[in-house]
């Protein structure tokens, strides 16, 4: 068996200092395999994006241990911080954000530059793996909110990164087109070692996770495998 | 709010200056009028002053109607001695005891003339300074006989604020002119080819000075006056209304370029504030606020910061203009000063920053009211459209460029106003720091050419004997003198089309090493005359035609044409060969021409020194060789205008001071703008891994970019202004035209590099500290 993907330990974030502090991630610990599909499901405000966020690299924790295949994110330089999520993780997020002033292509493109050769074909590549190739020279404000997220995940994936992390993709998306986008996910997924983290407060999602972690007020209250994980098609919200 | 602190204040500061710049430039302007007019009434400064024209003249010019008063008096240029100095001393006859109707003078030290005492002297203020005069000193008027004038008293004269020797010798060295009042007996008694007679004229309060200029000038005309100046022309006072004109043409034309920018960045900030507080504004909406009570909140900001910023402006304003006035009263010695706090100037100051903050605020408080409530509470704001950059549709080539720095060209379209803002910035100021840049290099430029191009003698040496071969050559072989060439001057005055110019005309030797010649032909012809160029505006008159030129001091009249324009920094002079002097005078039935172009007061010899030789050692045995009445050192000038070259520059500095601040203030406000807006893309990229650098570098070159754009407009239009500035300097006495250094551009456009890179710090320093978690959790536009 091979090491796992990421491994928390007694992981903890706390916001702010003096009277007024938030525990956003109490005593938080965890070990996910490569190549699962890990839904991280709670209400809101319950740490969820903290605990992606850790993950990411994004903000640094307040003790505990974070290993990511093999590398222990805790002590990170910033620069070595840059270079691990250069590396090793792919966002998408809720909103979507793409670069207004770039089309679809360029918005993957540009990240495709940072990380390696052949940054055009690679863009093409990915593009057509979302369903994308002929909206490719779109910009965002001429695309529906369902087809900017797949160039956002277009993105998340052009550099092949080992995790993918992606907090509430379909929250701003209709359900038809939520479904859709969950399906992407799962598909680009499938058959690669890349572990996908999905933060979601929507339970019915959790369904089609290989393993549901439950957060609540920044405390991990449940940690299972689902032996038979639903496809997003038959989800029902 | 609290985030926008600094741009707050930033913005502030430029309301401020301009504020400031304001209310102390014009208030000086309209303290220096008012100054120059109290003393001009207090002293009875001639509202015209006549030389020359017949005996009748006075009286008939007396029965003019709008004329209250005439003096007649004599004045005459004599060498004179005070200690071991020789200059030239201007002994004006003044009535003893009593003061003339017109032109008084104002005694600070000691006293008037008295009625007994023939030989005193009253010291005019700068002769005084210069040689460190007071009551009881004396000196001695070097021609014929000699005679000794004990100084009773020292005075200052409306005439000689500025101390100009005439139109044509603005600035003689102090050392070299000075200017004495004496009993106007003496001076009447001299001949009339060393004394000229004026005649001074003095306007009713009442009268239309136009109307009555005119009727004196006819009558003078029809007298057969040589010369003939109104106030405006006077030197004096013409070369300080280009200073008081200078302040007017600031007053206005600088805070003009300071408000527009101040306004430029209020708009830029109070359009973000109302973008980034839209879900705010979209509840209140909902809630039941009105349109207008919203658009009243944010015009409240501008008016805030204009309001705030024009009453420190003000204040400041005050202080600096009263103390800009007294500094420079002090400075040329104006007998009054006259400082009064203007209510007119706080009122307009104050409605300066009171307008530009609101009209900056009108197009953001419209855009906050016109905000659909259901659409702003969505939060999310809409998205701009993207597009390719005009760079990339010009130039298809560009599209090969890496992702990246498309990003940086395209990010320049993302808010047109805002890159028009950092635009517009960079061009006022350039505008601001070249126009002041140009009019200081080009009055370097002008003292440089004329002395080292035009008077390229190294001094003048008047001898008190006709410059006998013998004189000649023993001033040739004075040690450190390497060459001396006899050279002629004459007073002369030449009518044409109705207009008189008093001027002088000067003969050199056919292969003259002394003088620069800026014709076409670059020499002396050898028959006709050069004249100076500002003579075709002047008189009316073009190449080819042929002038009288009266020599007052000789009574005659000699005709020479004008065989070409030469183009001289000061006056408008007329110079012609020695021989072709004395043959007009031949011509125009001089017996004895030769004789007469060596008379003692027309004659001078002009040296060039050996360099290796100190130069004031060389001047010293000049002065004591026999016969020689005064060494005029060409340098003297040049080395005190030299002296001021520090001042000079410090003017520049400052502008190049504000222009930065202004600049500054802009650029650092559009780009913090920019960066707070585009956080969650920053945010983004940083999550995918790009690093702070590559994403600084994409801010500094969208920014330098914007720079470059407006260092070009910016420059052409500063150029143009400055050409503009000198235009309206130019008069009789200064020919000015814009000589702008090559670094003083250098200068200003790399200031304007310096200033966008400094303003850069905040903002990619903000893209380093930017807390990634924090703002994709907020998604925070
Ligand atoms: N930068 C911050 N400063 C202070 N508190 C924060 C900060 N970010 C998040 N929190 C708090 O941490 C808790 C967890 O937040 P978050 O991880 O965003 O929850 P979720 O994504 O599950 O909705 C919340 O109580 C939130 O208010
Ligand atoms: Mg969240």
């Amino acid at each position: 068996m091979s090491e796992p993907a990421v491994v928390a330990e007694g992981l903890t974030k706390i916001y702010g200092e003096g009277d007024t502090t938030t525990t956003a991630l109490d005593d938080v610990s965890f070990s996910i395999n490569q190549g699962e599909f890990v839904v991280l499901l709670g209400p809101s405000g319950s740490g969820k994006t903290t605990l992606l966020n850790q993950i990411g690299a994004l903000e640094g924790a307040t003790s505990g241990s974070l290993v990511v295949n093999g590398s222990e994110i805790a002590g990170m330089s910033d620069k070595e911080r840059t270079e691990y999520r250069r590396s090793t993780v792919g966002f998408v997020f809720q909103f979507y954000n793409l670069v207004p002033t770039l089309t679809a292509h360029e918005n993957v493109a540009l990240i495709a530059e940072i990380t390696g050769d052949e940054p055009d074909a690679r863009s093409d590549l990915v593009l057509g793996k979302v369903g994308l190739e002929d909206r490719s020279g779109h910009f965002p404000a001429q695309m529906s909110g369902g087809q900017q997220q797949r160039v956002a995940i277009a993105r998340g994936i052009v550099k092949d990164p080992p995790l993918l992390l992606c907090d509430e993709p379909t929250g701003a998306l209709d359900l038809e087109t939520g479904r859709s986008i969950l399906e992407l996910l799962k598909s680009t997924a499938a058959g690669t070692d890349r572990t996908v983290f999905l933060v979601t407060h929507n339970s019915t999602i959790a369904e089609m996770a290989d393993r549901v972690i439950r957060l609540r007020d920044g405390k991990v209250v449940g940690d299972d495998l689902n032996p038979n994980p639903s496809l997003p098609v038959e989800l029902r919200w | 709010m609290r985030r926008q602190r600094w741009q707050f204040l930033a913005v502030g500061v430029t309301v401020v200056i301009g504020v400031m710049m304001f209310a102390a430039t014009y208030d000086s302007y309209l303290n220096l009028t008012a100054s120059y007019e109290q003393t001009y009434e207090r002293l009875a400064f001639a509202d015209m002053t006549i030389t020359g024209g017949d005996e009748t003249l006075p009286e008939t010019i007396e029965a003019l109607p709008g004329v209250q008063a005439v003096t007649v008096r004599h004045t005459a240029d004599l060498p004179i001695t005070i200690g071991d100095d020789t200059l030239r001393g201007r002994m004006i006859g003044t009535p003893a005891t009593d003061q003339p109707d017109v032109n008084k003078i104002d005694v600070e030290t000691g006293s008037y003339l008295s009625a007994d005492g023939e030989f005193e002297a009253v010291a005019e203020v700068h002769v005084a300074r210069t040689f460190d005069l007071s009551p009881g000193d004396t000196f001695n008027i070097i021609v014929g006989p000699g005679q000794e004038f004990e100084i009773v008293g020292i005075a200052a004269s409306a005439e000689y604020i500025w101390p100009a020797a005439s139109t044509q010798e603005i600035f003689p060295a102090p050392e070299q002119f000075g200017v004495f009042f004496v009993d106007e007996n003496l001076v009447a008694q001299l001949p009339p080819s060393v004394s000229v007679r004026e005649t001074l004229v003095l306007y009713h309060d009442d009268a239309t000075t136009e109307d009555v200029d005119a009727a004196v000038h006819d009558t003078a005309t029809a007298a057969g006056a040589t010369s003939i100046l109104t106030q405006a022309d006077q030197p004096s006072n013409s070369t300080l209304q280009l200073d008081v004109e200078g302040f007017g043409e600031m007053a206005i034309a600088f805070p003009i370029l300071f408000l527009t920018a101040a306004g430029m960045a209020v708009y830029v900030l109070l359009t973000r504030i109302v973008f980034s507080q839209r879900s705010i504004i979209g509840t209140l909406r909902a809630s039941g606020m009105s349109a207008r009570e919203l658009r009243r909140h944010y015009l409240s900001f501008g008016l805030w910061i204009g309001t705030i910023g024009a009453v420190v402006g003000v204040l400041l304003g005050a202080v600096s203009g009263a103390l800009m006035t007294r500094m420079y009263t002090g400075f040329l010695d104006i007998p009054d000063t006259v400082i009064v706090i203007r209510p007119s100037t706080i009122i307009v100051g104050l409605l300066f920053g009171v307008i530009v903050g609101t009209l900056s605020a009108l197009v953001p408080a419209r855009a906050a009211y016109k905000i659909e409530p259901a659409e702003a509470m969505r939060g999310a704001a809409p998205l701009m459209s993207g597009g390719k950059s005009l760079l990339e549709k010009i130039i298809p080539p560009l599209s090969r460029l890496s992702v990246r720095t498309r990003m940086t060209l395209r990010g320049m379209g993302r808010s047109k106003r805002r890159s028009l803002a950092t635009v517009l910035g960079v061009v006022l100021a350039l505008v601001l720091v070249l126009a002041s840049g140009g009019m200081i290099d080009s009055i370097v430029n002008m003292i440089q050419k004329q002395f080292e191009v035009v008077n390229v003698q190294d001094a003048s040496v008047i001898a008190s004997e006709p410059v006998s071969t013998d004189l000649f050559a023993e001033i040739d072989a004075t040690t450190g003198v390497t060459r001396a060439e006899p050279v002629a001057g004459f007073s002369a005055s030449t009518t044409a089309n109705g207009e008189t110019l008093a001027t002088t005309l000067q003969g050199f030797e056919a292969g003259t090493q002394m003088h620069g010649w800026t014709n076409p032909a670059g020499s002396l012809p050898s028959s006709g005359m050069l004249a100076g160029a500002g003579i075709a505006d002047k008189l009316g008159v073009s190449i080819g035609d042929r002038l009288a030129i009266d020599l007052p001091t000789h009574d005659i009249s000699i005709e020479l044409e004008i065989v070409e324009f030469v183009d001289e920094p000061l006056g408008i002079p007329l110079y012609a060969r020695y021989d072709v002097i004395t043959e007009a005078l031949r011509d125009a039935g001089i017996a004895d021409p030769e004789a007469l172009m060596a008379e003692p007061t027309v004659t001078t010899a002009m040296t060039l020194f050996d360099p290796a030789i100190e130069r004031t050692a060389t001047i010293d045995r000049l002065e004591d060789v026999n016969g020689v009445l005064a060494v005029q050192d060409a340098r003297s000038l040049y080395n005190t205008v030299q002296q001021f070259l520090g001042l000079f520059y410090a003017f520049t500095g400052i502008m190049l001071l504000f222009g930065a601040v202004m600049a500054f203030s802009l650029m650092f406000n559009t780009i913090s703008v920019n960066i707070a807006e585009r956080s969650t893309e920053f945010a983004t990229l940083k999550a995918s891994g790009m690093s702070d650098r590559t994403i600084g570098w994409m801010i500094v070159g969208e920014n330098l970019f914007l720079t470059l754009l407006g260092i070009v407009p910016g420059v052409i239009l500063g150029v143009w202004m400055a050409g503009l500035f000198m235009g309206l300097f130019s008069n009789d006495s200064f020919n000015m035209s814009l000589m702008m250094s090559p670094w003083t551009v250098a200068v200003a456009a790399a200031s304007m590099i310096a200033v966008a890179l400094l303003s850069l710090i905040p903002g990619v320093r903000s893209v380093k500290k930017l807390d990634i978690g924090a703002v994709v959790r907020e998604q925070a536009v």
